[in-house]
């Protein structure tokens, strides 16, 4: 996780050199990280926003870039220009994505999806450093909502990984596998987990109680002890 | 667990070329066949939580009957359209105007396309497009993240940080693509010399890291700011050098 003044600090110098800025929202947007936008958790103000994924519950592919003003000026006197904006996809809005995304997005409306990811990411990541960043190879915990991660680390105090070789990570998501939970492996043995939004607090003690038994059997594994 | 010669696992393996695995593992993928509220079911009747969602996706879970229908609806009304040669359609001007309502900060326009890569594709082919017509066409580079990912079309694996995603593939495609360190103090807070110098300043000038503690607060906007700095300075002087180069650099 950036320091909290990183974005600001640094988009400054992007003005600075008129780079622009894109958020990547394709994860973040619709309220993985307890707002709408993760740029409103970072203090980002993208000149462009791609999203994706939760628009529509990921039950049809639809994805959007959102451009600003100054940009779709510049884009669009290029097209006249040209004569044509020669950039399209055959399913490009394709009906039905988007009307099943309109209708997530009524859905969250109506269930406050903010404030219950608010709610319940907050029981998620008071479970997750009491319990999970507590056990001796679990590093650095993070995340914002509902969108979480930790480390598996060699040395807590140095945070160093084992080496990849070994793979931690994947042998812990296949122990996470055993007791019926799907989660992923990123580099650096980061298992991460983003779930459903409709998660329930009851729900996200079972999934940490899962962690915490795949870590005890981790630590009995060739990956750690050889 | 072995696969039976029919087995959904062993015909899975040798018809579907799957994505992020080892075409040639001995290990049998899970087969999902149905879901509920956060729960997924493989093809043995075993139960999962899916703490990913699948890929970051469902969010209302996995048996929404509202979007069930709302995909039906649309399906018997207008199964497709497109937004090509002056047209569109009433579901495309209202998800583009809920989604400009929505956004964290004033935007003018809405293009759709059908995944994240595909929407990460466009911002730089639209950015490429935007600077030629303003006069500016040697403005190409595009900056991620080490350990990002936005995606595996040519762009945006180029602009992806990660090894597996690189490796094999040629990309990233040419000079336009530059990766800079993650924000994150955790692994990449600097050590020594350095560090302590950058420590020293950053408390100077009251910033300290609220994540890190005894780490410094910016070294990573500095870090950054050289190496773009350092880019623009390397693609100033191959413009002198080569001025036909200009539309690669």
């Amino acid at each position: 996780m950036p320091p909290r003044s990183y974005y600001e600090k640094i988009q400054a110098v992007l003005r600075k050199y008129d780079v622009l800025v894109v958020a990547d929202e394709v994860i973040c947007g619709f309220g993985r990280t307890g707002n709408v936008w993760g740029s409103t958790t970072m203090g980002i103000q993208p000149d462009l926003l791609t999203c994706a994924k939760a628009l529509t519950s990921g039950y049809l592919p639809l994805s959007a870039l959102m451009i600003s003003q100054t940009v779709v000026d510049g884009i669009a006197a290029e097209a006249h220009r040209i004569g044509v904006l020669g950039h399209g996809f055959t399913y490009s809005g394709h009906p039905v994505p988007v009307a099943v995304a309109l209708e997530t997005l009524r859905i969250y409306d109506e269930m406050d999806i903010i404030s219950h990811v608010r709610t319940v990411g907050a029981h998620l990541f008071e479970q997750l450093n009491a319990r999970v960043g507590s056990h001796r190879l679990v590093g650095q915990v993070r995340g914002a909502g509902l969108l979480a991660g930790f480390e598996i680390v060699a040395d807590k105090a140095s945070h160093g990984n084992f080496a990849p070789a070994r793979k931690v990570g994947p042998t812990m998501v296949n122990l996470c596998q055993k007791q019926g939970l799907i989660v992923r492996a990123c580099p650096n043995d980061t298992i991460v987990m983003s779930p459903p939004l409709i998660i329930i607090e009851s729900e996200v003690d079972q999934v940490v109680d899962k962690f915490v038994v795949a870590l005890d059997e981790l630590e009995t594994t060739a990956a750690i002890k050889d | 667990m072995s696969s039976t010669l029919n087995s959904l696992a062993s015909r899975a393996k040798a018809a579907v070329l799957l994505p992020y695995s080892d075409p040639l593992t001995e290990v049998d993928p899970l087969v999902m066949e149905r879901g509920e509220g956060i729960r997924v079911w493989d093809s043995e009747g075993r139960s999962y939580i899916d703490a990913m969602a699948g890929l970051w996706c469902a969010s209302l879970g996995f048996n929404n009957e509202r979007l069930a229908r709302a995909a039906h609806d649309q399906m018997v009304s207008l199964p497709y359209y497109h937004g090509f040669t002056g047209k569109a359609h009433v579901p495309m001007i209202e998800l583009a105007e809920k989604l400009l309502a929505m956004a964290p900060v004033p935007m003018s326009k809405v293009f759709f396309a059908n995944s994240g890569s595909e929407a990460n594709d466009t911002a730089i082919k639209l950015i490429w497009y935007y600077n030629n017509g303003r006069g500016k066409p040697e403005k190409k580079k595009i900056i991620g993240r080490l350990r990002g990912y936005h995606g595996i079309t040519l762009a945006t694996t180029s602009v992806t940080g990660q090894v597996v995603n690189h490796t094999s593939f040629d990309v990233p495609l040419n000079d336009r693509f530059l990766h800079v360190q993650t924000p994150d103090f955790y692994h990449n807070g600097l050590g020594g010399k350095r560090g302590r110098l950058c420590l020293a300043l950053c408390r100077r000038a009251g910033r300290t890291d609220p994540a890190a503690g005894t780490r410094h607060g910016c070294g990573h906007v500095h870090g950054a700011h050289f190496r773009w700095w350092r880019a623009d300075r390397a693609a100033a002087q191959l413009l002198r050098k080569n001025p036909g180069r200009a539309a690669q650099v």
